[in-house]
């Protein structure tokens, strides 16, 4: 008797868990975007990590989870915590391909982020790989996964990975989109300057 | 001739007759406006293709689903599945995708009868019941469209027909069949464990005993519930869910929806939303779709849902003074379909819709043809009622000319 009483009162904290965990997650995450906004990093990182934590606590999949990790990728990136923005995102990626084909612009456009924070870490191969993911997809949704600055970044990875030919080719394919995508923008002085390194 | 006297062959000709006109009305003209997605039958429709891999209509909201898979895992697959079966059977047009609506929605007015019949054993107040149910608009309009409600709402019925017939097997496969279509299935169980409780509650108050047979009976239902839920999902799973177990499926679906609250996708369908105790007041209507010559509009006939108020207070008084099994019935169909929204409600903050109500409609229907039947008014009145709720339903019907 005293067992299946425990089991029941187990089972309905399970569930009851589930309630009171979406609440706290969204008071979590409004304070973290706060911090952020605020420029104080550090707190929108504890912040971010609690609300991975309460979301855990839900499915893998669920998508309060999959906001979690986006948001603190996107922190990562602002705080050049590399290491750290490849761990979200690779745990993204996973859960992204579960749900969608691999040709979800979003899943696209995260593996060339996956791409750019293995090039600041100096995994040059890794990242070529992942911007060959990401550019599968581009080529596909060109204005809205940026293909050009996808094209620059590849350009950059082939220069520093010693293939100058390559690498040639890609900042001429990345002029080329940017002249569709962003006429007069600003990633032509960047093409600029990065092919001249 | 008063209803209670119709003889069986009347009746069953009455019965028939009813039935017949529902499902012509149900699947009058279902292929108007063409393929057009009504409502939320966009994410249904779309998830029947995805699973049989054939061309989806313009707008899926879902383009980037794996091929060959459900891609709406916030709901369980059964419902889904059996559209597509239909579009396999029938081929990929209007009529297949809402026709086991319009099957289920003719069903769900049999099973009134057979419910009300069994407990009131009053052909006159069963078909009464049935009429009313038939005559709802909200029930006419998930009655022809692809969406869940009215398979949850037959097979939530179909539990309790069995219960009643006293068939506790079926009854808790019936009920976890609803669960396996949608979530709000559960309130199958909840109306069996709420009509056994007030009945074994009242047995105990009179005798001061508990009658262990009826305990047995529901703890059997509940039982055969739980031990098919996982059983009947893993079988469904089995080829077109993403979810490696059936007990991995119902977790992301609890957590779906006992956690999601702010997060909503892009596209989404701007639907008005509604808390439980507006629904009472018949307020917020789904404008489902308007189109042509068709308006379907989500509102229930103000002659069933105005009477909640009295209906239920009849209940109350009956199911204490005698424990009418009709009366019991209905307390235990709107305890266990409607006060779950209305506790979750007060709990939190997710979105609740009008059509959420549909499950209470048929126990509004059977308590008002009872209510009716025991109130000693003219034959006139009663039937300037049953008039009344009709012309509700022709203002409401969705045509409004020739297609």
């Amino acid at each position: 008797m005293a067992v299946s009483r425990l089991l029941i009162a187990g089972l309905v904290a399970v569930l009851a868990g589930a309630c009171v965990n979406g609440p706290r997650w969204e008071a979590t995450m409004a304070r973290a975007r706060q911090e952020r906004e605020r420029g104080d990093y550090t707190a929108a990182e504890r912040s971010l990590l609690d609300a991975l934590g309460q979301a855990d606590r839900l499915h893998p999949l669920h998508p309060y989870e999959l906001e979690t990790n986006t948001e603190l990728a996107r922190l990562y990136f602002k705080t050049g915590d590399f290491a750290k923005a490849k761990d979200a995102l690779t745990r993204l990626v996973g859960k992204l391909e579960t749900l969608y084909r691999e040709d979800h612009p979003s899943i696209g456009a995260m593996h060339g982020d996956l791409g750019r924070a293995c090039d600041a870490l100096g995994q040059l191969d890794e990242a070529h790989a992942h911007y060959v993911k990401a550019l599968a997809v581009a080529v596909q949704v060109p204005a809205q996964n940026a293909i050009d600055y996808l094209y620059l970044d590849m350009a950059v990875n082939a220069q520093r990975r010693g293939r100058t030919e390559e690498a040639g080719a890609l900042f001429a394919k990345a002029e080329s989109a940017a002249r569709q995508l962003h006429p007069g923008g600003a990633i032509f002085d960047e093409i600029r300057t990065k092919r001249g390194r | 001739m008063s209803p209670a006297e119709l003889s069986p062959r009347y009746s069953r000709v009455l019965l028939i007759v009813l039935l017949a006109m529902s499902f012509g009305v149900r699947t009058l003209w279902l292929d108007y406006p063409g393929r057009v997605a009504i409502l939320d039958e966009g994410y249904y429709l779309s998830s029947a293709h995805n699973i049989l891999g054939v061309e989806q209509l313009p707008g899926n909201p879902y383009p980037y689903a794996r091929p060959g898979l459900d891609p709406l895992i916030e709901h369980p697959i059964a419902g889904k599945l059996l559209i597509a079966l239909s579009i396999r059977l029938l081929g990929d047009t209007p009529y297949a995708w809402r026709l086991p609506s319009a099957a289920a929605g003719t069903v769900v007015i049999w099973l009134v009868y057979l419910v009300a019949h069994r407990l009131t054993r009053r052909r006159g107040v069963s078909l009464a019941a049935a009429t009313f149910t038939a005559l709802d608009p909200m029930m006419l309009v998930n009655s022809r469209i692809a969406m869940l409600e009215i398979f949850v709402t037959a097979l939530i019925l179909a539990a309790l027909y069995f219960y009643v017939r006293r068939l506790p097997v079926l009854a808790g496969v019936a009920s976890a069949l609803a669960v396996c279509v949608k979530l709000t299935g559960v309130s199958a169980i909840l109306c069996v464990v709420a009509f056994e409780t007030m009945r074994a509650l009242r047995h105990r108050i009179l005798t001061r005993r508990w009658n262990v047979a009826r305990l047995r009976s529901v703890a059997l239902t509940v039982g055969v519930c739980v031990i098919c839920v996982p059983l009947l999902l893993w079988l469904f799973n089995s080829r077109a869910s993403l979810f490696p177990n059936p007990f991995d499926n119902l977790r992301y679906m609890y957590t779906h929806l006992a956690a999601t609250f702010s997060f909503r996708p892009p596209e989404a369908v701007v639907v008005p939303q509604s808390r439980p105790w507006q629904w009472l007041l018949n307020v917020r209507e789904i404008p489902y779709l308007s189109q042509g010559v068709l308006h379907l509009r989500g509102l229930y006939n103000p002659f069933l849902i105005f009477a909640f108020g009295p209906v239920v207070a009849w209940a109350v008084w009956l199911a204490a003074r005698r424990g009418g099994s009709a009366a019991l019935m209905v307390l235990a169909i709107a305890g266990g379909c409607y006060l779950p929204f209305v506790a979750g409600a007060l709990l939190v903050p997710r979105p609740a819709y009008l059509y959420y109500f549909l499950p209470v409609i048929p126990a509004l229907a059977i308590g008002l043809a009872s209510l009716g039947a025991s109130l000693r008014l003219p034959r006139a009145i009663k039937a300037g009622y049953l008039v009344a709720a009709a012309a509700a339903f022709v203002y409401y019907f969705p045509f409004r000319g020739w297609p």
